[in-house]
């Protein structure tokens, strides 16, 4: 009993195909989407560590990165979005 | 599990197994839960975890296991029950856990799935950032093919430079209860 990609990616195309912008807001509704994507509160909720200097920030894609804070902010929990596509890729400077 | 069983020329027998093990459908015997003693009173009454629910559940709702790390479960519990008032006991569970069908949100195609998903979810609701929680649940909802995620928490920062080692840890979160095949509690203390 594995977990089909091919055949999920497949559903995934055909239901945004063919939802209709009501079916989808039903669906997301359903789902809870709008309370979850809280993007700043779920930011900050997988802060790991946060030194003078930066705020290290866990992502579910298996990697992490260390966010450099602005000099002058530094007493704030500053960030600036992140975004799985480049967490995936690294291009976030992981030597801060 | 395939087998064959053949004599050669010589008369002596030979076996052939073609063992095919998947990833996906393995067995973590060693998945541990940590919590308040409250909390685990309530486990052991109803004899099955309460599922996490809310936005700061890494991998959206479900119940969450530290793999193969008795350490972190107590760790965490300790830091749950020192949130909770009057709190001074805590409980770590041990579970084996049936994959089934698991997002491995360590494996390069799993992740596609999840950037599939938020890209087609941006072009309909014009949102550039989605919380991967909430593309989780949508996904469990939506597509009920998800028995289980599993991904690499990173708990510190990184350890050896050449090459970089981070400590990280394993998470499985279950998403259907029937994943979780047995659990016993294994450890109790205070903090």
């Amino acid at each position: 009993m594995t977990l089909d990609i091919k055949n999920l990616l497949k559903k995934i195309d055909n239901y945004f195909d063919n939802v209709s912008d009501t079916e989808l807001e039903i669906d997301l509704e359903e789902s809870g989407f709008n309370y979850y994507n809280k993007i700043d509160d779920f930011c900050l909720s997988n802060y790991l560590e946060a030194t003078e200097k930066c705020l290290v920030l866990w992502s579910a894609s298996g990697t992490f990165l260390i966010q450099k804070k602005p000099a002058t902010e530094q007493n704030n929990l500053v960030y600036t979005y992140l975004n799985i596509e480049d967490l995936s890729t690294n291009q976030y400077d992981m030597a801060a | 599990m395939n087998s064959q069983i053949r004599s050669n020329l010589l008369g002596r027998t030979e076996y052939q197994i073609d063992l095919v093990i998947e990833n996906f459908e393995k067995i973590i015997p060693d998945a541990y839960h940590g919590t308040d003693f409250a909390s685990a009173c309530n486990i052991l009454r109803e004899k099955k975890f309460r599922t996490s629910t809310g936005e700061h559940q890494y991998l959206g709702d479900g119940v969450y296991f530290f793999e193969s790390s008795i350490q972190e479960a107590q760790n965490w519990a300790k830091k749950k029950t020192k949130s909770v008032k009057g709190g001074c006991k805590y409980v770590v569970f041990r579970a084996i856990i049936n994959l089934g069908r698991c997002l491995d949100l360590t494996r390069r195609e799993h992740i596609n799935v999840i950037l599939k998903l938020k890209s087609r979810l941006s072009e309909k609701t014009k949102k550039k950032e989605i919380a991967v929680s909430a593309l989780i649940n949508f996904l469990t909802y939506k597509f009920d093919e998800i028995d289980t995620v599993r991904a690499f928490n990173c708990l510190g920062n990184r350890l050896f430079v050449r090459p970089n080692i981070y400590y990280t840890q394993l998470i499985i979160c279950v998403k259907k209860h029937e994943c979780i095949i047995d659990f016993e509690k294994i450890k109790e203390g205070y903090i």
